[in-house]
């Protein structure tokens, strides 16, 4: 009974049950981008908004480099290279923030449409705005992770909050492998 | 001393094998995304090869970068 209760909570039981709630949340979370997605082809089916090609290209690169800096803050982490965590944590804030700027900061005020003026633009708006809450969320969600870090609060063999927020930051990423090919690339430009 | 401890410890658990993995699934995911950057700008129709290459795109991510095996119980290092 005793061995029961220790093994109920332990550090490995935990993180397990943790990890399982965390894909559990980014599963139903997907959902709600799929119906994005699909609003999008429903209403627009082969065109899409006239935007700004080099900036969409751009800006995935930057989310896609941030996913590679994350992995290796991930990876440094997992064997105790803590310095090596912060450095690529630090990068990885960086690129989001860097991501939001250019979706935020850049795309939005010379999009060819304003919000709310018809359909398309409010699905426009809606799918890059949403999606920009959950880059916000993240870059908010790293700097705590990456704050801890420095307060050495994680190690080789305790670093679950660094597992998640990698798991969510590169979910974030894999929204926006649809979200860019859906928004800049399929269909005829209107 | 201490630092070269800690490197032998890192490679013998296969840190560089690891690094190494990232950099050519990140290389991987550049030249797709370059691939389908080009593929939008000269097809309006292709709309199929640019969902067959942001599948691919996900799948990667989705299993090398969100380590999504772990769920199942493999690979774990962490202890009580």
């Amino acid at each position: 009974m005793t061995t029961q209760v220790e093994a109920h909570s332990s550090y490995k039981f935990k993180s397990e049950s943790n990890r399982l709630g965390l894909w559990l949340f980014i599963i139903s979370d997907s959902f709600v981008f799929a119906g994005l997605l699909v609003s999008r082809f429903y209403l627009f089916q082969n065109e899409r908004p006239e935007l700004n090609q080099v900036l969409g290209f751009a800006v995935t690169l930057v989310l896609l480099t941030s996913s590679f800096f994350m992995y290796r803050a991930d990876t440094d982490i997992r064997h105790g290279n803590v310095k090596g965590f912060t450095r690529n944590i630090l990068v990885t804030i960086i690129l989001g923030v860097l991501f939001l700027v250019g979706v935020v900061g850049l795309e939005w005020p010379t999009a060819p449409f304003s919000v709310g003026e018809n359909a398309m633009a409010s699905v426009f708006f809606t799918m890059t705005g949403m999606h920009a809450l959950h880059v916000l969320t993240g870059v908010i969600f790293l700097y705590v992770v990456y704050r801890n870090g420095k307060r050495g609060l994680y190690s080789k063999e305790r670093h679950f909050p660094v597992e998640a927020a990698a798991i969510y930051w590169h979910f974030v990423d894999v929204v926006w492998v649809f979200f860019y090919p859906a928004l800049y690339l399929m269909g005829t430009a209107v | 001393m201490a630092e070269k401890i800690t490197q032998v410890e890192q490679d013998t658990n296969g840190y560089k094998e690891q690094r190494n993995i990232g950099v050519a699934v990140f290389i991987l995911l550049v030249a797709l995304t370059l691939g389908e950057f080009f593929i939008g700008y000269i097809a309006t129709d292709w709309n199929w090869p640019l969902w067959g290459i942001a599948i691919f795109k996900a799948v990667l991510i989705v299993y090398y970068f969100m380590h999504v095996t772990k769920l199942f119980g493999s690979s774990e290092e962490e202890s009580s």
